[in-house]
């Protein structure tokens, strides 16, 4: 099974914020185009390493990752392919949510 | 009633044995109270600072949501995730201490406090923004009864965990039948 790593600290950005691209250079819906819905496409796994950054807003997590549904991926898909790598739980069973 | 008592050369013999055996049990009892008194107190102590934490997360939520203007929005936001990341932490303290509340209840303080339209640019007051901290003092006081009950479940109260105290009656019951 073919993995792939993305890092929001280390390759994208230690501050993430904001939803839309027009609300900043580290919003959620640049976050999903240029990284989660590549790394979907070309693997089969994708781990995405939440840690590291200088907080998370539900705005950002709920258009990048609740985003994918609306674009039309499947839920059970996204449930099966991705992994989440954090300390906090709560981070997880948050984005988890917005495939509910 | 009457009370078996043993033979007064046997326990002479081994009187020293006894109060050994009472001296040393005695101690291990009195040293795992202390400690568990101890950890308690530090244990709460981070339940008081978790409480504190929740406290910040609203009174930050209240500052971006209700009070900020467009200048001041920015370091808002950046001190409302860092009080929510600081609640973060200390659940999760907590929860290796063996306090642990459901994640989905912090996923909830999060959503209300940096949900919507949280970080937006040029971002404008509205209504919602009233009922946003109406939903957010829900799920903190949601999150601190969890805290609360989740604390007691670890430390229960000591009417019930003193079995031991019946040890005394069992043990003249079995004296009385012997007899």
């Amino acid at each position: 099974m073919d993995d792939g790593m993305i890092s929001i600290a280390t390759d994208f950005s230690r501050s993430p914020a904001g939803r839309f691209i027009s609300d900043g250079p580290a919003s959620g819906e640049r976050f999903r185009r240029d990284f989660l819905i590549p790394g979907l496409q070309r693997h089969d796994r994708l781990v995405v390493d939440l840690d590291g950054t200088r907080g998370i807003g539900s705005s950002f997590l709920e258009e990048a990752f609740g985003g994918l549904v609306r674009l039309g991926f499947s839920a059970s898909e996204l449930m099966r392919k991705f992994v989440f790598k954090t300390k906090d739980p709560s981070l997880e069973s948050e984005i988890r949510s917005y495939w509910k | 009633m009457e009370i078996a008592i043993p033979e007064a050369d046997i326990l002479l013999k081994f009187s020293f044995v006894v109060t050994a055996i009472v001296t040393i049990v005695g101690w291990f009892v009195v040293a795992s109270m202390t400690d568990r008194r101890e950890f308690r107190k530090e244990v709460r102590e981070y339940v008081k600072d978790a409480k504190a934490t929740c406290e910040a997360v609203q009174a930050s939520a209240h500052d971006y949501w209700l009070i900020c203007d467009k200048k001041s929005a920015g370091a808002s936001a950046v001190v409302l995730k860092a009080e929510v990341g600081n609640l973060a932490r200390h659940l999760q303290i907590l929860a290796t201490l063996g306090v642990a509340t459901p994640s989905e209840m912090m996923a909830d303080v999060r959503r209300a406090a940096t949900g919507g339209e949280f970080e937006k640019k040029g971002r404008v007051r509205t209504p919602v923004d009233q009922d946003r901290m109406a939903e957010l003092a829900g799920s903190i006081q949601d999150l601190i009864s969890s805290i609360d009950m989740a604390f007691y479940q670890r430390f229960k109260p000591r009417t019930q965990r003193q079995w031991s105290r019946f040890i005394p009656i069992v043990g003249l019951l079995f004296i009385s039948r012997d007899a």
